[in-house]
């Protein structure tokens, strides 16, 4: 008990506050802006604790990390672009509720389901961060890739009418990903002897590509034959989450924590993969499972809920192992150690002050983020009185921005247009994109689990199914897909009844 | 139509698979030690199963209920497409190329201000000014300045 109010003295002070505030803008700002990632919010503070106290300099990157995470919703529902890939899955149904003038609706339940998850994972750090570190640790590079595996197969549930277009997708985003120097060997591939593309595509690049050139393009037609549709100033409503939704979604939010906080813990994988997986499981669990991708609340709370709790179990390596999951924690891990906090076991024996101390700014941050953004709610909404196509011209200008601003790259910017194009390319033959989009981001993690379990294994299969874990990630894939299949041919079978 | 369609999407998919197995298998090297998966495989596996499903969907369009989509995206008249693309295209390539010599502040203006004119044939005075004006001196103040994000200051001339 002493403990905990030597934190809460060093906690509850205007340094501290003041450093969430800051922190958490930063991290919004960056979060919502597509091609500025919260790793880059990190850099950005990360010189600026230097100066600063202990206990304030924890808060201001903590809040950074929590805000970045969070402003990935903002432009994913406002404009269908995500600013980070954890909101990737938030654009499926976000943007059509947008579209619908229901934008206010969309992002507060997105702050909302945000919070929650975020606080879970919270929840479960302070209750079971020992245990969930050791299972974590348990997950090699065999249970990962079954993971990833998992991962893919919510590709069935995300390929719309043609599972056969779904895969071809998925297939383009993996082959895609392969560009550039071989993760393990360091050797180049598909680079053509140029050294520029020996960095690969950056997964940010091909996001802003796939998501925002084929919706400019598609402005500038509608803009040419007249038909673009512009929501009018008074369809732009302000309207919050009521209670009652949020009770409606309550196992959503739990399913959704669950799923985030677990895969948060496991080093390496992050919030993208618990996104895609509460949206499906979300569109799995619901009574209409077809009004997903066409405005669907459900289909924003489960990934805004997953990717927050993320956070949470981010935590659970950092602080109960040192071990960083990600750039962002890397970061993170780095500033604590400037200010002397070893991350690690022994944190929790020697420094609980200071383990509290993060506790309590986690859930600061989470409230100061919260207010943040509900406030921001009535300016937000405000960018869909903007005429489509002005808005086009601003969206194409960001793009170019963003794309640019990740590297310090022109390449990225070509090929951002290239993927761009390959995306509205797709559009038009109807091969879906948001497969497309999984294949990106769980490309590099599925090649680089695999070679290197079979390394370890020295080419064995054993490795996978001598791990209980991974035969159990492997075996509900196959569970998946087969539950995929079968709703189809049933749904094949009745329109031919009906015919 | 339809048919025709996922007939010529499925070549050029395997046509695309197929070239893409062949270079991998020919420039990338087989791996080094005892791995058993080297930098190679991978790309050839995923090129082959695309090859694979290129061929069933070039297959599907032949038999009698073929067509697996339903629906299908709506036809728009080519010539506004292709202006579209064109103009995106365009747009951003010499905005990549030009911001590489002159900055960004002064490019971002030029094609903001061609982009509403040219392609979009706004004529309100304000918004020519206001919009390219506020885009670039506004991102680069925010991101510039205050984020301390580089954006680039040009190579022949640097105004900012």
């Amino acid at each position: 008990m002493d403990v905990l109010a030597v934190a809460l003295a060093e906690t509850l002070t205007l340094e501290v506050f003041a450093a969430v505030v800051f922190g958490s803008l930063v991290g919004l700002v960056f979060g919502s802006i597509p091609g500025l990632t919260f790793s880059m919010a990190l850099a950005f503070v990360l010189p600026l604790t230097f100066t600063l106290p202990t206990v304030p300099s924890i808060a201001m990157l903590m809040a950074t990390y929590i805000g970045g995470m969070t402003g990935g919703s903002v432009s994913a529902i406002l404009v269908g672009i995500p600013g980070t890939p954890s909101a990737a899955a938030t654009v499926l149904d976000g943007y059509p509720l947008a579209r619908q003038g229901k934008a206010s609706l969309a992002l507060g339940t997105a702050v909302l389901s945000s919070c929650f998850g975020g606080l879970f994972g919270l929840a479960v750090m302070i209750v079971s961060v020992d245990l969930v570190a050791r299972v974590a640790l348990a997950f090699g590079p065999a249970e990962i890739f079954a993971l990833v595996v998992f991962g893919l197969s919510t590709i069935c549930g995300l390929s719309g009418p043609s599972l056969l277009r779904g895969m071809i997708g998925g297939l383009i985003g993996l082959l895609v990903m392969t560009v550039g120097l071989d993760q393990l060997d360091g050797v180049p591939r598909m680079t053509f002897g140029s050294v520029i593309m020996m960095q690969g595509v950056e997964i940010l690049v091909a996001m802003i590509g796939l998501f925002a050139i084929p919706q400019v393009i598609q402005t500038f037609i509608g803009h040419r034959l007249g038909s673009n549709i512009r929501i009018e100033p008074r369809g732009v409503r302000m309207e919050l989450p009521s209670f009652k939704l949020l009770r409606d979604n309550a196992a959503n939010m739990l399913r959704s924590a669950l799923l985030g906080t677990g895969i948060g813990a496991i080093p390496g994988t992050g919030g993208p993969i618990a996104a895609f997986l509460a949206y499906d499981q979300a569109r799995r669990f619901s009574r209409h499972p077809e009004s997903f991708g066409k405005g669907e609340l459900a289909g924003v709370v489960a990934p805004e809920t997953a990717n927050n709790a993320v956070t949470g179990g981010a935590m659970i390596p950092l602080l109960g192992l040192g071990i960083p999951g990600d750039p962002a924690t890397a970061i993170i891990l780095g500033g604590l150690l400037i200010h002397g906090v070893a991350a690690g076991p022994m944190l929790f024996v020697e420094r609980t002050d200071v383990v509290y101390g993060i506790y309590l700014v986690i859930v600061l941050s989470y409230l100061v983020v919260v207010s943040i953004q509900l406030f921001g709610i009535r300016l937000f909404v405000h960018v869909l009185r903007i005429p489509p196509h002005i808005l086009a011209v601003a969206i194409l200008v960001m793009c170019v921005v963003g794309s640019f601003a990740i590297r310090n790259s022109f390449l990225d910017v070509y090929v951002m247009i290239g993927i761009g194009l390959a995306g509205y390319l797709m559009q038009r033959v109807d091969i879906p994109v948001t497969p497309v989009l999984l294949g990106l981001v769980l490309g590099p993690t599925l090649e680089r689990e695999l070679r290197t379990a079979l390394i370890l294994s020295e080419g064995s299969l054993d490795i996978f199914y001598t791990s209980p874990a991974a035969m159990f990630f492997f075996a509900l894939a196959l569970f998946v897909v087969a539950l995929q299949l079968l709703g189809r041919l049933r749904a094949k079978r009745a329109s031919r009844q009906e015919a | 139509m339809e048919r025709r369609r996922d007939r010529v999407v499925g070549l050029a998919l395997f046509a695309l698979a197929a070239a893409w197995c062949v270079v991998a298998y020919a420039t990338i090297p087989p791996g080094f030690g005892a791995a058993a998966v080297g930098p190679r495989d991978f790309p050839i596996a995923i090129g082959l199963l695309l090859a694979l499903l290129s061929a069933l969907l070039f297959a599907s369009s032949f038999l009698p209920d073929g067509r697996a989509a339903a629906g299908g995206p709506e036809a728009l008249p080519l010539d506004a497409e292709l202006w579209a693309v064109g103009w995106t295209v365009a747009l951003v390539v010499a905005y990549a190329l030009l911001m590489r010599w002159f900055g960004f502040v002064v490019v971002t203006v030029i094609v903001v201000a061609v982009a509403l004119r040219l392609v979009l044939n706004v004529r309100s005075p304000v918004l020519l000014i206001a919009m390219p004006l506020g885009l670039g001196f506004g991102i680069f103040f925010v991101m510039g300045r205050l984020m301390e994000i580089y954006l680039p200051r040009g190579t022949f001339i640097q105004p900012f």
